[in-house]
Formats: C-alpha cells, sequence, structure tokens
C-alpha cells in the first residue's frame, strides 16, 4: 500500500516537472518579439534516493540574439539595427509537444496505479 | 493467519513484485526527460521463482527447505513490522538492475514505450495476483463449508 502511494507520489513528480517546463515554454513564446528577450532553460534533475524528478533552476539561453533590421523603430542604433530575442518558435512548440506527452506519460501511470490499488483494496469488501 | 498457507504466500509476493516494479517504471517514466538518467528494472518474477530447484526437493518431504519467495516472504514480515527504528523502513527483496532501452544524446536511457509496455505487465501481474488471492479464498470457503 504505501509502496503505490511512493508510485503516485513520483508520478506527481514528474506532472509537476513538466507542467513547470510547459509553463517556461509559453513564457518563451509569449516574449518571441520582446527586444532583448533571452530564452528561459530548465534542466530536469533525478533524486537519486527518492526516485523523483525536480525541476533545476532557470537558465539563460546564452546563444546570440537576432539582429533586426528596422530604422524606423526607436531602439534601432545609428545603423537602423536593434537586438530581438533568441526565441525559436520551432523549438519552443517542439519542447512543448514533448512536455506534454511526459506530462500524459506520467499521468496514466498515477492512474495505473491508483487502479492497481483500488483492486488491492476491493479484497477487503467480502 | 492466511500467511502460513502456501497459495497466499505466493499471491501475496506476486502482488509485491508487481507493486516494486510499478515503482520502478514510475521512476524510469518520471525521469525520462533527466539527461543522464539510466533506467532501471527488476527481474520478472518468473525467474526469481525459478531459481528455487524444485526437481531437486521433493514436494512429498515433510521437511523441505522452503523456497526463496517464502524465505524473502518471511522476511518481510519481520521487517515491515511497525516497530520504534525502522518504521516506514521497506525492505526491497527484488534488487534493481540497469536496463537501458536506447540512449538518446543527452546520455538518457528511458524510452517512453517500453516503459508503457512493462507497466501494463506489471498491472496485469498485479491483477493475476489479487485474482489467485480471491480464489484462495474461495477455497477456503468451501473447505470450511461457508
Amino acid at each position: 500500500m504505501t509502496d503505490f502511494l511512493k508510485t503516485t507520489e513520483i508520478s506527481a513528480a514528474g506532472m509537476r516537472a513538466n507542467a513547470q517546463r510547459l509553463r517556461i515554454v509559453s513564457e518563451n513564446l509569449a516574449n518571441a518579439d520582446t527586444p532583448g528577450y533571452r530564452r528561459k532553460v530548465i534542466n530536469f534533475e533525478a533524486e537519486r534516493a527518492t526516485g523523483m524528478v525536480e525541476a533545476g533552476n532557470v537558465k539563460l539561453d546564452q546563444t546570440d540574439l537576432t539582429v533586426i533590421y528596422d530604422p524606423g523603430n526607436p531602439l534601432a542604433d545609428e545603423s537602423g539595427h536593434f537586438n530581438g530575442s533568441n526565441v525559436e518558435l520551432v523549438t519552443e512548440i517542439a519542447d512543448a509537444r514533448e512536455a506534454q506527452r511526459s506530462y500524459e506519460a506520467n499521468l496514466n501511470m498515477f492512474d495505473q496505479t491508483r487502479q492497481m490499488t483500488r483492486g488491492l483494496l476491493e479484497l477487503l469488501r467480502r | 493467519m492466511f500467511e502460513n498457507i502456501d497459495s497466499f504466500k505466493l499471491a501475496s509476493s506476486l502482488a509485491r513484485h508487481a507493486s516494486d516494479r510499478q515503482n520502478v517504471i514510475a521512476q524510469n517514466i518520471a525521469n525520462a526527460d533527466t539527461p543522464g538518467y539510466r533506467a532501471s528494472d527488476i527481474a520478472d518474477f518468473a525467474s526469481h521463482f525459478d531459481k528455487w530447484d524444485w526437481a531437486a526437493h521433493d514436494t512429498t518431504n515433510v521437511d523441505r527447505p522452503s523456497p526463496p519467495w517464502r524465505d524473502s516472504m518471511a522476511q518481510m514480515h519481520i521487517a515491515t513490522r511497525p516497530e520504534f527504528g525502522n518504521f516506514g523502513k521497506e525492505p526491497t527483496i527484488f534488487s534493481r538492475f540497469d536496463a537501458p532501452d536506447e540512449t538518446s544524446p543527452n546520455g538518457n536511457t528511458v524510452a517512453l514505450e517500453n516503459q508503457m509496455v512493462k507497466s501494463a505487465a506489471a498491472s496485469s501481474e498485479h491483477n493475476m495476483a489479487l485474482a489467485l488471492y480471491r480464489s484462495s479464498v474461495d477455497f477456503l470457503r468451501t473447505a470450511i463449508g461457508k
């Protein structure tokens, strides 16, 4: 019984981590057109003792910002260029899909473990 | 009281194996995107069972030594007894080993598809254990005429 509780906790940790990842992705997407915005990335870390997963600290992607040519923009310098963000929509969408897929896998696991627990409790009903 | 009957022991051991396996698979799935994480697994119940050399021990022999799952069950019951000090401490009777599916560029060896198949197997194994328990109870009921 306590084993099943632990199992559901692990699945819940997986869902939490993926939800956090999806939030970061949506923040990046929302700021895709913000000048000077660097995309955020998080790393997953495994907890050795419990087997759970945890989303690590948010880091900023240090790749070069895209340079946009728009002389009419108030942010543009003398040559007519300014820095955009380094968010790539395709990468973000792919990341979002992966997060969704992992979330669903964890949810499936949670549901299955719950069904096993229910089967165990059914034994008491006779 | 029921623990002394072999089929109940077997059912309980099988259920415990299924729940342990489910736990390992849940960890693998939770860490499916963790860089450097290595997938693990526990051996299936049959291989634990097969380690016991049935032929060498005649079942009609009264003082036959107990099979390994019986020993582990006995240990388990002692170890999980809620005493001060080791309360909540669960002994792992089924040891884990490294079971990589396929390695992705970040060093992770979990493939969700394989884990899903394994969890379905664990779930049906658990169902089987419960069915075995239930039919053993029926058997016992019939024997005592109720």
